[in-house]
């Protein structure tokens, strides 16, 4: 079951993309309210998806993805928006950031976002697979 | 900051934003909104107040007042709760509200402003001055008070 850290200061929103997200067999590992503890939950989980707002309180999701995708290029990011913030979905693009989602979120559409954003993730594994010194380490 | 011609919030951009504020909230909890009055004081009553504050080329607070049972459409919606509850009116409100604020946003672009949204915050006590709109639906007004000022643009050197 693919694993998933949700990362949105509403409660509503991250209800919604809980039961969305479980409702397509993922397993939501950690939540989160704001972008402070984020890196550190990702380092911990190591989740193959993670959603994320932008507009949050403390550190904001745009910069988050910059860092989050800086240091593990291969994450796999949706970034969960309202409009308001292009100036925020530019630092996001340029991070590498390739999965948007606008609220009020379609669960239909974002099930297909998030399948889409696991495939491009699954079609990359067997390149590491098949790479020895990936096998051959910790974990 | 896109150049802007130092422009009041005039009537065609609070049209605009208010066109979109409309249609968002038919497609997003199924609420028909017609604009009722302009320049009306707003009802405190049973209802919950949340602002956000723009950022660009305007700048101030756009400060909506929802009733708890349009807020608490949108939690009963978003979670497909059929009863959800009440204590999540407020989470609700301030979600409709970031929504709203930045679908309409839209309508402001278009006119030449280019701007951003902050987080968005209950408000408590008086509301802010700005253009009073309200609007009807079948569970009570909306209101919204628009507080955006046009950043002066500093002279010519």
């Amino acid at each position: 079951m693919p694993s998933v850290i949700i990362v949105d200061d509403s409660p509503i929103m991250r209800g919604q993309l809980r039961k969305v997200l479980t409702g397509a067999a993922f397993s939501v590992v950690a939540e989160a309210g704001n972008g402070d503890e984020v890196l550190a939950l990702y380092e911990r989980h190591r989740p193959d998806l993670i959603t994320l707002d932008i507009v949050m309180p403390g550190r904001d999701g745009a910069s988050v993805a910059q860092e989050l995708l800086a240091r593990y290029p291969d994450a796999n990011v949706v970034m969960c928006t309202s409009l308001g913030t292009r100036d925020k979905l530019e630092i996001c693009r340029h991070a590498g950031v390739k999965y948007y989602l606008l609220k009020p979120i379609n669960a239909e559409h974002a099930v297909s976002v998030f399948q889409r954003a696991l495939t491009r993730r699954t079609a990359m594994l067997p390149v590491f697979r098949d790479d020895p010194a990936s096998t051959s380490g910790e974990g | 900051m896109a150049a802007c011609d130092g422009a009041d919030l005039n009537g065609a951009a609070v049209d605009g934003f208010l066109s979109i504020v409309m249609r968002c909230l038919r497609s997003t909890i199924g609420v028909d909104a017609v604009v009722a009055a302009i320049g009306d004081t707003v009802s405190p009553e049973h209802t919950i107040a949340v602002a956000i504050d723009v950022t660009g080329d305007l700048r101030g607070p756009v400060t909506w007042v929802f009733p708890r049972p349009i807020a608490l459409e949108l939690v009963r919606r978003l979670l497909a709760d059929p009863d959800p509850d009440p204590d999540t009116a407020s989470d609700g409100a301030t979600e409709l509200a970031n929504i709203l604020t930045g679908r309409a946003l839209e309508a402001l672009e278009a006119r030449g402003f280019e701007c951003a949204i902050g987080v968005p915050r209950i408000h408590i006590g008086a509301l802010p001055g700005g253009i009073t709109v309200r609007m009807a639906t079948s569970d009570g007004p909306i209101d919204l008070v628009l507080s955006m000022l046009t950043v002066p643009i500093p002279p010519a050197r």
